[in-house]
């Protein structure tokens, strides 16, 4: 049995383990010239220049709470149509609308913003049309520190909610079809099948994806952010490496921004080892 | 053979609020695709002034044609087509069978090698010693060094990992009396049974490797060798803000129209958006039952 | 069926597999192949000319460098193979200094000016080889065509790394104007309204597109808009505006001394006055969050009547516009002047718009710098950047005229080849570039002839090596134009500048402003 696990961790041994020794460049200044080695070791320093940094903690808790919001209304969703389009009978709608939920993960934030600048403009803007219509006034949403941090929590969940449901689909599709055939023979509705049979089928899947969306915590979007902020919207709207990015000091400073990474990953990994150890606690499910 | 049930109100409503908010889903989702097709069957004016919604605005197919049929784009298609076909067989073969030992809890030591896995997932030595790793072992230029780095990924080994845990153990050990060995339990009983999930991990990866750009960005110097992330980011972020805003004056006159951006859009990213209908079959209730009978 | 499928796809990523290595090696053969006769008789064929590995600094729009047909003609003229790669569009720096740091040997490496600090970093660590003596050894053209003053740019600790190429475009005294506020003329015709000559006309005007709305926009009416951040220079939200505050750039020229606009007394002003125009709804309520295409966008619509553009985009602009607008005309205003009547659009004399330098670990670096002054010879150099006469161009009274479509196919891209200028001839070539498309020279005189007198110079514009600018300066110009921006938008109050101006004096202002008058005292006399 063991042998089967030789080709996969040499694979990781080599590309992951390997390369792993360049986290200290996160306590040198880092020369790359010089390399990682000949480099000078400055301690915490670059945590320090962080954590000191003028907004960090605004930053630090824009992240978290976009990263929060991120986790409540979004994290659900793809599980939400997945059960839903396991209710759909016409199996050509099925498939049809399956492919298309999935199209938007396929397009870059860059332009997924742009569509959204213009549904939301002041001009003309299809939200603010409707807005008119009803007898409001306009308004720039995407200038508006109210608005922004439920745009890109929406948007981020319209993008991918729809792709990532393809993996509950895959699990629900794992679900043995007597289970429904007993509960029906019980007498019961669509609704009951779908609460006692298919979510508990699937749940360890959840839990999988849930503690694995935990080490992401800190990252809140970069991309999307950088493509949909501004500076009117910078004291909701500013996350870690969005800040970092922007204030330039990680510019080509390698020993900084793997500084900012190696406090993102200790922080997540903390998370998943304390997601999973309560998950195991709780539900009797975990990932080890 | 289904018995016809008379539908009750339950479903009624289950079927009004699922077809409901599917389409409706459904249709903000598919917008904004058709928008960029329409743009890139546009004239170029019209794109320019928002003109274009979802349907083309004086047509015209010439872009398209113009950028499917360029050099750059056939060479760097091609290249994509290898990559992926061979990065997502690699690929799934390594951690179809990796997963296997990794879903026996019970084997010693296997949570350790487990948390080794999950270890690489948030932690990595960042992007420089990465770097002379591949230049170390002589993979600079070379489709290797694109295959071979996202070739396991954790993620996926831990939903395979986790796929297998749900199958039922009776059919392993039916064959474990019969002498079946660890191989032969895997590639005739279990990997069977988990096509649902090979599925979607195979559709993952591939799509993965398609839109993978960091790596072909870092690592493949030559003009040839290019990918069709690194050709679509030439067409589509040379007319981004950050690379306008230095570009120089000739530069910015030579930029892409837009609806050469929206046609190397469409162009890159359908064939790859369109594997997903091709692979819906083995989502299919049912599967699991056909697939151990037969 | 599955089995089938996977065999399938097994066979075929193997084969695949099988390819790419065969490739790999069919490679490496040939480069050894090339390698080793140069290396074997270095001193029995001395003409015997290396392949040349040439780094471009973005790649080509539409090919590569390999397949466009200028680099085979050049091969053919200077008798040097040249091999390109290009750096990606994304992002270029970061693969520059990954390619450098880990000494990958290319020959010549160009890139564009944005690429300045880099190169100082590059030259600071000893990266780069000092082209001194070989210039002085083979670089006779280089000497002769490139101005010392030029070559003198890419100087650090008195070392020369690099040859720049001058932005030198039409003119004889080679002056650059980025672009201007351009106005619907139709719209200004229609509503019977003269150019404004100073900032309360101007204000006027815009209030008059407001009342009467030319463009029948009803609630999407914009008279004037503009996008978050000015691509000629970052933190001038609307240099055309600022000229009447007397800061047209972002150094200003006080007293012999250069003042950042920042402590200007101009600058609060200038904000003060576009936060009221933003409040009146005369400018775009959404231009924090324009990009380059909203803008354009609602320029070309009709929505809006004037926009900030650089004069090379003009053409493509009025063409979508005249497809909405069969009537629709475009001019650039005149910069209107502020009450002490100072007024003008920055223009940049003396920058540069290109970098070339040579790694150290070139292995060729002697035939990269002879190659580069064949380039610079004369005959060479017009061929580069025109072509043949009778073929590419034609001479008329003295003026360049470009044949089409040839010119187009064979010479649109000239300009990323060009490493040093031959800079007595080149700003006359350059106009047979111009006049690729009919339309362009007109917009070009609007802003260079025309209103020349009303150019202001940017004292910064020749800047050699100042070490605090190179380091801190953009990220300092981005803060800036983040608060001014929130000024403008409401978001922060004009008042509370004073406090603004302080940190930016502590976060780095003080220091640059003192290295910019050290080097500007010295460079005076």
């Amino acid at each position: 049995m063991y042998i089967l696990l030789i080709p996969g961790v040499l694979f990781i041994l080599l590309f992951k383990y390997v390369p792993m020794y360049g986290v200290v460049i996160a306590f040198k200044d880092f020369n790359i010239f010089k390399g990682v080695f000949a480099s000078q070791w400055v301690g915490f320093d670059n945590f320090i220049r962080l954590f000191h940094s003028d907004q960090f903690f605004q930053v630090f808790f824009n992240t978290l709470i976009i990263s929060f919001y991120k986790m409540v209304f979004i994290f659900p969703l793809p599980i939400f149509i997945a059960l839903l389009l396991n209710e759909v009978r016409l199996v050509l709608f099925k498939r049809t609308v399956q492919t298309i939920v999935s199209l938007p993960h396929f397009l870059s934030w860059a332009i997924i913003a742009g569509i959204f600048i213009d549904i939301l403009s002041p001009y003309g803007g299809m939200v603010n049309n409707l807005i008119n219509a009803l007898g409001g006034s306009s308004i720039g949403f995407m200038t508006s520190e109210k608005w922004f941090r439920s745009i890109v929590v929406f948007s981020s969940g319209w993008k991918e909610a729809g792709w990532q449901s393809i993996i509950f689909l895959a699990a629900i599709a794992g679900i043995g079809q007597e289970q429904y055939e007993s509960a029906k023979i019980d007498g019961a509705g669509r609704v009951r099948q779908m609460l006692h049979i298919t979510v508990p089928n699937i749940a360890s899947t959840i839990i999988l994806m849930f503690i694995m969306r935990l080490g992401h915590v800190l990252e809140a979007g970069f991309t999307q952010i950088l493509v949909m902020y501004n500076p009117t919207v910078y004291g909701v709207g500013d996350v870690i490496e969005t800040y970092v990015y922007r204030m330039g000091i990680g510019k080509m400073d390698y020993s900084y921004s793997t500084a900012v990474g190696l406090f993102q990953s200790v922080v997540g990994f903390t998370l998943v080892i304390s997601g999973n150890w309560l998950s195991k606690k709780i539900t009797q499910k975990s990932i080890w | 053979m289904k018995m016809k049930i008379r539908k009750t109100f339950e479903d009624y409503s289950v079927d009004t609020v699922a077809y409901c908010f599917l389409i409706l889903f459904g249709l903000s989702t598919l917008v904004p695709f058709l928008h960029v097709i329409a743009k890139a069957f546009s004239g170029n004016w019209a794109v320019t002034s928002g003109k274009v919604g979802i349907w083309p605005i004086d047509m015209q197919v010439e872009t398209f044609k113009y950028v499917i049929t360029s050099v750059m784009f056939v060479r760097s298609f091609f290249i994509t087509v290898v990559v992926t076909v061979v990065g997502t067989v690699l690929s799934l073969i390594v951690i179809g069978i990796t997963a296997y030992p990794l879903s026996k809890k019970e084997l010693p030591g296997i949570k350790v090698v487990l948390l080794m896995f999950v270890f690489t997932m948030l932690f990595s030595g960042g992007m420089i010693p990465f770097y002379l790793l591949i230049k170390t072992l002589g993979l600079i230029d070379n489709l290797f060094s694109v295959i071979l780095p996202p070739l396991v990924s954790v993620f996926y080994l831990l939903i395979i990992k986790n796929y297998y845990e749900s199958l039922p153990e009776s059919l392993e050990e039916s064959a474990r009396l019969d002498g079946a060995s660890d191989i032969n339990v895997l590639f005739s009983i279990i990997i069977p049974l988990s096509k649902p999930v090979f599925a979607t991990i195979a559709l993952f990866t591939a799509v993965n490797y398609w839109n993978e750009y960091f790596y072909p960005m870092l690592f493949l110097n030559k003009e040839k060798l290019k990918t069709l992330q690194l050709y679509l980011v030439e067409v589509i972020a040379s007319a981004n803000e950050s690379v306008i805003s230095k570009a120089s004056l000739e530069e910015q006159e030579n930029l892409m129209p837009e609806n050469v951006r929206a046609s190397a859009l469409i162009a890159s990213t359908l064939p790859i958006a369109l594997v997903y209908p091709f692979l819906q079959k083995y989502f299919m209730k049912g599967i699991l039952i056909g697939s151990v009978k037969g | 069926m599955l089995r089938k499928c996977l065999s399938m796809l097994l066979i075929a990523a193997l084969s695949g597999a099988l390819l790419l290595s065969g490739c790999a090696k069919a490679d490496a053969g040939k480069k050894a192949e090339v390698q080793t006769p140069a290396a074997q008789t270095p001193a029995a064929q001395p003409e015997k000319k290396p392949t040349l590995r040439y780094l471009m600094g973005s790649p080509l729009a539409g090919t590569t460098y390999n397949d466009y047909i200028l680099s085979k003609q050049l091969a053919e003229k200077t008798g040097y193979k040249v091999e390109y790669e290009a750096l990606p569009a994304d992002k270029p720096q970061d693969k520059l200094n990954l390619l450098i740091a880990s000494g990958e040997s290319y020959d010549i490496v160009s890139t564009g000016w944005n690429f300045m600090s880099l190169f100082y970093r590059f030259a600071e660590q000893g990266a780069l080889a000092d082209l001194d003596e070989l210039i002085e050894k083979y670089g006779k053209n280089i000497k002769a065509q490139v101005s010392a003053e030029t070559l003198d740019r890419l100087k650090v600790n008195n070392k020369r790394y690099g040859i720049g190429t001058l932005k030198a475009y039409g003119t004889d005294d080679k002056i650059y104007v980025f672009g201007g506020l351009a106005v619907r003329q139709d719209w200004m015709e229609q509503l019977g309204l003269q150019d404004p000559k100073t900032l309360d006309e101007f204000t006027k005007l815009l209030e008059t597109i407001k009342q009467k709305d030319p463009g029948k926009n009803g609630a999407n009416n914009i008279p004037l808009t503009l996008r978050a951040e000015e691509v000629s220079m970052p933190g001038m939200i609307l240099p055309g505006v600022a000229g009447a505050f007397g800061i047209a750039n972002e150094w200003i020229d006080v007293g012999g001394k250069l003042v950042n606009r920042v402590e200007h007394p101009g600058f609060k002003e200038y904000l003060a006055y576009l936060n009221s125009l933003y409040n009146k709804g005369l400018i775009d309520k959404d231009f924090g969050v324009n990009k380059v295409a909203n803008a354009e966008e609602k320029y070309t619509s009709g929505k809006a009547g004037i926009m900030q553009i650089g004069w090379s985009t003009v053409p493509r602009i009025l063409d979508a516009t005249i497809k909405n607008f069969p009537q629709a005309k475009i001019k650039f205003l005149s910069p209107p002047a502020g009450k002490d009547g100072k007024r003008g659009y920055s223009m940049f004399k003396g920058e540069l718009d290109r970098i070339t330098f040579i790694p150290k670990a070139s292995k060729n670096a002697a035939d990269a710098v002879k190659y580069l002054d064949l380039l610079l010879d004369k005959d060479i150099f017009r061929y580069l950047a025109l072509g043949e006469e009778g073929k590419h161009f034609t001479v008329q009274d003295g003026n360049y005229m470009p044949i089409n479509p040839l010119f187009n196919d064979e010479r649109n891209n000239s300009n990323v080849y060009l490493v040093g200028l031959d800079e007595k001839n080149f700003p006359r070539y350059w106009l047979a570039r111009l006049r690729k498309d009919a339309r362009l020279p007109g917009f070009y005189n609007e802003l260079h002839v025309n209103l020349k007198t009303l150019l202001v110079q940017d004292p910064m514009a020749p800047m050699p090596y100042l070490p605090e600018v190179i380091k801190s300066g953009s990220v300092m110009a981005q803060t800036v134009n983040d608060y001014a921006l929130k000024v403008v938008m409401g978001v922060e109050k004009i008042d509370e500048i004073d406090n603004f101006v302080k940190k930016w004096k502590a976060d780095g202002g003080d220091k640059v402003t003192k290295e910019v008058n050290d080097w500007y005292a010295k460079n005076k006399k």
